[in-house]
């Protein structure tokens, strides 16, 4: 009796399996080949796969040590991620890096696609860990870590234009802009072994600086331009993976990503210099840097406004706006002004008063005012198509409509350029090509050199020199004094200050002619309180790295906001003007710099 | 290497540890009579149970006295063949081959310190398993044979109780045994053959260059970059007698000949499989002013290491007790040290930081036991050395040096006989850069010895996994003995987990460890709520606190009786390099034997427990 129940019961399951790998099968079946060589049909879990982007030969390499690792442990990969992402930070605390470095490896091996692991892990090593040695060849060892683990996962992950965007950004900014960045760039410059590793990514041929050796900053551009090619191939900035599902919103805006291939190489053209290479390759590298800028500018550019923008495209948009403007008010003749009149008869005795009262002598309840009774006083061209008379009227509202969309592309396409001082960076990449920025630069850096001899007298007269160059080519660009990044001159005239104080000169000297631009970083970025002793001649060794509070905005991009002629100014960015002020002797100690999330720091700001 | 437990000499930890290990041992013991009671008291009533409890240990004292080597082991030949018959050995030790397989996939030759990650990964893998093995074997046993009433068949032969516990304990164990040893040999294998490579230098890629010895030429000098293997490569230099000289990387050198054509051939590795064997001192900190203190932390959340600071009177000392001339019979002080740097300016970025060791002849200790700030009126002259960070500096002082006394003339000195007071030496280090630190702990100065063979190390680095194993063992015969066999599985992985984690237990009721207890952390977790983020204060949060506390009591107090596993993990002295010192082998034998004792006695009266109840 009972082994016919028991009979019975394995009936009554084995049924049941059957039942159900009906509905398994139906969701899992793999997709198959058609008579017509395509791949396609399958289950629904192939099918989402294949819309969604997510087989992993589409997603990346197939690693079989990846794919063991994530089968044994059977389906607990999310558990056993956490246990060792806890662990890693258990590690990092002890500084036990090899067993950091050994448990991020097994991370990355049982989530492979989970992007954010990369990122965060990959600047962690490159950027806290690396810090944590005193030795810069140890600094070195581990920023290199820090990229291969970043090279590693763009190898599981092909169209991720995130992750080749980081490994640009860490190649540039972590070697060519650390403290250690002066020994960093000729490790790497030695580092045969890296190079043959990287031969294999990218076109080495491409990387060669000024002694025929990779630049770090080239290497890092032809990184950034791979992962341009991914986006002109169609990619979303986001990558594949996550975009379409709409979940999580990551990676760079287009315009900052596109704006570092460019960028880089002005940081390389500026580094060379720095070097001492001051000549006709400094002058080809700002020359490509200027023909990479204006590629830049040409581009289209995703906006969060819902259409595209150009951002050498003011100067049409302009044109057009004028003569689109010219054709509004020949249609309507007359309506613009007798409504301003209207409005101004509106106002309040008061209110004219404040209007008519000098911009100087507003209180600042005047100047609020004054903005609120300017918005209230404006005339749109809809109160002027409206008032106009009914033969044409409808052209005036169509001409009242394309004015509104080209006032608001002008403004979006103003506000990008702002977000990357696009004409500062334009003009300066034309200067910065001319003989006159060549030989001004070589007065400085010959100045400096003279400096280590402790040659005073002919520091002082290379430096005079210099501000005569300097001075010639900030009355031609007077746009060009008032910015931050005119950072480096103003530290090589503290240098010279400092000089006058050797020689009990006065400062500052009869005729000097940079007085505008000490006077506008004075003001700027100084302190009221700060030690007013001049900064003593910043070696490369007492540089501070700036903290990378790495965002969108990044340091290079954000700081200067003045654009060139009537775009707006802004104020550089906070972050960056306590380091101006640092001296040497401050306290540095082995700061870590923090990220909070890898997902989060790449949140697009629009 | 990171040691944050001081190892104390076997009998000072025998008479600082004895007592509380005894106790623990008692309430073992005592929880499997009163769990044999409580069952009693449901089944028959608490008179009656009281009744048959003192007679079982009336009995189990008289069986105790009665016990049979010859049928224990026999009951133990029993579990072993059992054990063989049911093949989960196999499945082990083919889950272990398929590791170490498949290993190198994961474990990347170009780690800094490859030695490191191999021996973890083997001892760890090793370490894993035959704990799993232990837990399924263990637990298994006995509820198998009251399932399927095999039992009757064992307890009807003139076996006793004490003798069928002991017997499965031991025959585990011996099962267990087996197999960690062959696992150890298929690791020492592995990791030998996985570290083992060589390199070569062309002839044709050393460069050249002439030596000059007074205004004569001298030999020629060849240098060169060796190949690039696992990620490495060797700075080679031939000079002009043919001695090669192979530079240090990643823990190791290479023994090095010239061949016919010129080519250098790097031969097999020396340096990355040691056991070194420390002479470790006791630390202690002069503050900046010179008087005693505690050295400061820069910082850093982990307080294992103190720093002191630069250009100050700031020093750390190293007391060394037995300094004995004849450890050393090269005629030097060998001196290890691995110091942390701290920079609170980036100076020269390429230069170390300064620092001078000086060999000081130790002033008696005080009334209190205190050593002085002061000296015995001899030190040697400061010796310099520019700080590797992170990284181990070896420096050899020889026994005739320069020393300065008391009123600051300078004599030559021996150190054996001149500086060792009693047989204790001072070692004090000091930082030279104003404002900057240098960071250490007591692990991190020794005076290294002599080496024992890094086999000998390795075995002793499982006899350490063989110590888990036999405790896990117990534990898993004991549970099997009054639970059924899913009970006794989550018994017996509970007790190890509350073994490997009774630190963080104490932490979390210390409050050490912010967040609150099990059902406090859960709802922050639900909640997404930090952990220093109060929760609301209503009386929700106040019954759950409570109970939290309640939860954390008990915990606790279970946690008393369990061993703290993270003692038992010796890997990372085996992993380091470094000697697994006697006294700590020492330590873990008693308190594994303990274990067994009190397991056994509890198992005994466990057992009983199904007598009682029936």
């Amino acid at each position: 009796m009972t082994g016919l129940h028991s009979f019975r019961k394995k009936i009554i399951y084995g049924i049941l399996i059957a039942i159900l790998l009906v509905p398994i099968s139906f969701i899992s079946r793999p997709a198959s080949r058609q008579k017509d060589g395509t791949i396609s049909g399958g289950g629904q879990l192939a099918r989402m796969r294949s819309e969604y982007g997510l087989s992993l030969a589409e997603l990346g390499d197939i690693d079989p040590a990846s794919e063991s690792m994530k089968l044994a442990t059977l389906g607990m990969r999310g558990v056993a991620t956490t246990f060792l992402w806890e662990r890693s930070n258990r590690f990092k605390r002890q500084q036990d890096w090899d067993s950091l470095s050994a448990t991020l490896n097994q991370i990355s091996k049982l989530q492979p696609n989970f992007l954010s692991v990369w990122q965060f892990q990959g600047w962690n090593l490159a950027y806290n860990v690396s810090v944590e040695f005193d030795d810069y060849r140890s600094r070195y060892h581990w920023v290199k870590k820090g990229i291969d683990f970043l090279a590693r996962g763009i190898q599981y992950n092909h169209e991720e234009p995130v992750l080749f965007g980081e490994l640009g950004w860490t190649f540039g900014h972590k070697l060519g802009k650390a403290d250690e960045y002066v020994q960093y760039r000729r490790l790497f410059r030695a580092d045969d072994d890296f190079h043959r590793e990287l031969s294999a990514h990218i076109n080495m041929d491409n990387t060669r600086g000024v002694d025929d050796r990779p630049d770090n900053w080239l290497v890092g551009r032809q990184w950034f331009l791979r992962g341009e090619d991914l986006l002109d191939a169609g990619v979303p900035m986001g990558g594949r993976l996550i975009t379409d599902m709409d979940q999580v919103k990551r990676g760079k805006s287009p315009l900052i990503y596109h704006s570092h291939a460019p960028k880089w190489i002005m940081n390389y053209a500026s580094a060379i210099e720095q070097e001492g290479n001051l000549g006709e390759k400094a002058q080809i590298a700002w020359r490509d840097a200027g023909v990479s800028w204006n590629e830049f500018g040409n581009r289209d550019i995703a906006t969060s406004y819902g259409f595209t923008i150009r951002l050498n495209d003011t100067e049409r948009l302009r044109q057009e706006q004028a003569r689109l403007l010219a054709e509004l008010d020949s249609t309507v003749v007359g309506v613009r002004d007798k409504l301003l009149e209207e409005k101004h008869a509106a106002l309040t005795p008061l209110e004219r008063e404040v209007l008519d009262t000098p911009p100087e002598l507003r209180t600042p309840e005047q100047v609020e005012k004054v903005a609120e009774l300017q918005r209230q006083t404006a005339v749109s061209h809809e109160e002027v198509a409206d008032r106009a008379p009914p033969n044409v009227s409808r052209t005036a509202k169509r001409l009242a409509r394309k004015l509104l969309d080209l006032e608001s592309r002008i403004r979006a396409t103003n506000s990008y350029r702002d977000q990357v001082a696009y004409g500062y960076w334009k003009t300066r990449c034309e200067i910065e090509q001319t003989d006159a920025a060549i030989e001004a630069r070589r007065l400085i850096y010959e100045a400096d050199e003279a400096y280590e001899q402790a040659d005073l007298e002919g520091m002082k007269e290379k430096y005079e020199a210099a501000w005569d160059r300097w001075a010639q080519i900030y009355e031609k660009h007077p746009e060009m004094v008032e910015t931050p990044d005119a950072e480096d001159i103003y530290e090589a005239v503290m240098r010279y200050r400092e000089v006058l104080e050797q020689l009990d000169l006065p400062w500052p000297p009869k005729g000097f002619k940079l007085n505008r631009l000490v006077k506008y970083y004075d003001e700027t970025f100084r302190p009221a309180d700060a030690d007013e002793s001049p900064e003593k001649p910043a070696e490369a060794n007492d540089v501070k790295e700036p903290a990378p509070a790495k965002s969108d905005a990044d340091p290079d991009e954000a700081k200067p906001v003045n654009e060139v002629g009537s775009e707006a100014a802004a104020q550089p960015e906070a972050a960056e003007a306590p380091n101006r002020n640092q001296t040497a002797d401050e306290p540095i100690g082995q700061h870590e710099e923090t990220k909070s999330d890898g997902a989060a720091d790449f949140q697009i700001p629009d | 290497m990171i040691l944050e437990t001081e190892i104390l000499p076997f009998w000072n930890w025998m008479a600082e540890n004895i007592r509380s290990v005894a106790w623990a041992m008692a309430a073992l013991c005592g929880l499997g009579i009163l769990i044999g009671f409580l069952v009693g008291s449901i089944r028959q009533g608490p008179f009656e149970a009281i009744r048959i409890t003192l007679a079982t240990i009336r009995t189990g004292i008289a069986e105790l006295l009665q016990l049979s080597p010859r049928r224990v082991m026999a009951m133990a030949l029993l579990s072993f063949r059992e054990s063989v018959r049911r093949r989960v050995l196999l499945v082990v030790f083919a889950v272990f081959g398929v590791l170490l397989m498949f290993g190198g996939w994961f474990l990347d030759p170009a780690t800094d310190h490859p030695a490191r990650l191999y021996l973890s990964f083997v001892m760890t893998s090793s370490a894993y398993l035959v704990i799993l093995l232990a837990v399924f074997l263990s637990i298994f046993s006995i509820p198998n044979d009251i399932k399927s009433r095999t039992i009757y068949t064992i307890v009807t032969k003139p076996v006793r109780a004490w003798e069928l516990v002991m017997g499965r304990m031991i025959g585990f164990c011996g099962i267990g045994t087996v197999l960690l040893l062959v696992m150890g040999l298929c690791g020492y294998g592995f990791v030998v053959r996985f570290l083992r490579h060589t390199h070569t230098v062309q002839a044709e890629e050393m460069s050249s260059e002439t030596q000059q010895s007074g205004n004569t030429p001298g030999g020629t000098q060849r240098q060169g970059l060796s190949t690039l293997t696992f990620g490495h490569r060797h700075d080679v230099e031939v000079d002009s007698e043919g001695q090669v000289k192979v530079s240090r990387t990643r823990d190791h050198v290479h023994e090095a000949m010239v061949d016919d054509t010129g080519n250098v051939r790097l031969g097999d590795h020396r340096g990355m499989l040691l056991a070194r064997v420390p002479m470790l001192g006791k630390l202690r900190f002069l503050d900046r002013q010179g008087k005693a203190g505690d050295g400061v932390n820069p910082g850093y959340e982990w307080k294992y290491r103190k720093y002191i600071e630069g250009g100050t009177l700031a020093t750390a000392i190293w007391r060394f007790p037995q300094v004995r001339e004849e450890d050393f019979p090269d005629g030097y002080l060998r001196l290890e040290m691995t110091i942390r740097v701290f920079r609170t300016y980036k100076g020269l970025i390429e230069s170390g930081l300064a620092g001078t060791i000086e060999l000081v002849k130790p002033a008696p200790l005080d009334q209190n036991g205190v050593p002085p700030a002061g000296d015995a009126g001899l030190r040697s002259v400061a010796l310099d050395f520019t700080a590797l960070d992170g990284e181990v500096y070896e420096r050899r002082i020889y026994r005739k040096i320069t020393g300065i006394d008391a009123e600051g003339n300078e004599r030559e000195v021996d150190i054996f006989r001149d500086l060792v007071n009693n047989g204790e030496l001072e070692i004090r280090v000091r930082c030279l850069d104003r404002a900057q630190y240098f960071g250490m702990a007591p692990a991190d100065l020794y005076l290294r010895a002599t080496n024992r063979p890094f086999w000998a190390n390795f075995a002793k680095g499982y006899l350490s996994i063989w110590f888990q194993m036999v405790i896990v063992t117990c534990f898993g015969v004991t549970f099997s003995t009054f639970l059924n066999t899913p009970v006794a599985m989550l018994a017996t992985i509970s007790a190890m987990l509350i073994g490997l984690c009774k630190r963080f237990i104490f932490a979390v009721v210390s409050g050490d460890v912010p967040g609150g207890g099990p059902i406090e952390s859960m709802i922050r977790a639900v909640q997404q709520k930090n952990q220093m983020v109060p929760l609301d204060d209503n009386m929700a949060t106040w019954v759950i606190q409570h109970i939290d506390n309640v939860l954390m009591f008990i915990t606790q107090r279970i946690s008393y009786a369990m061993p703290d596993a993270s003692q038992f993990n010796t890997s990372h002295f085996v992993a380091y390099g470094y000697n697994v010192p006697a006294d700590l082998i020492g330590q873990h034998f008693v308190i594994t034997m303990m274990y067994c004792a009190a397991l056994s006695v509890a198992g005994y009266f466990l057992f009983k427990t199904r007598e009682i109840a029936a």
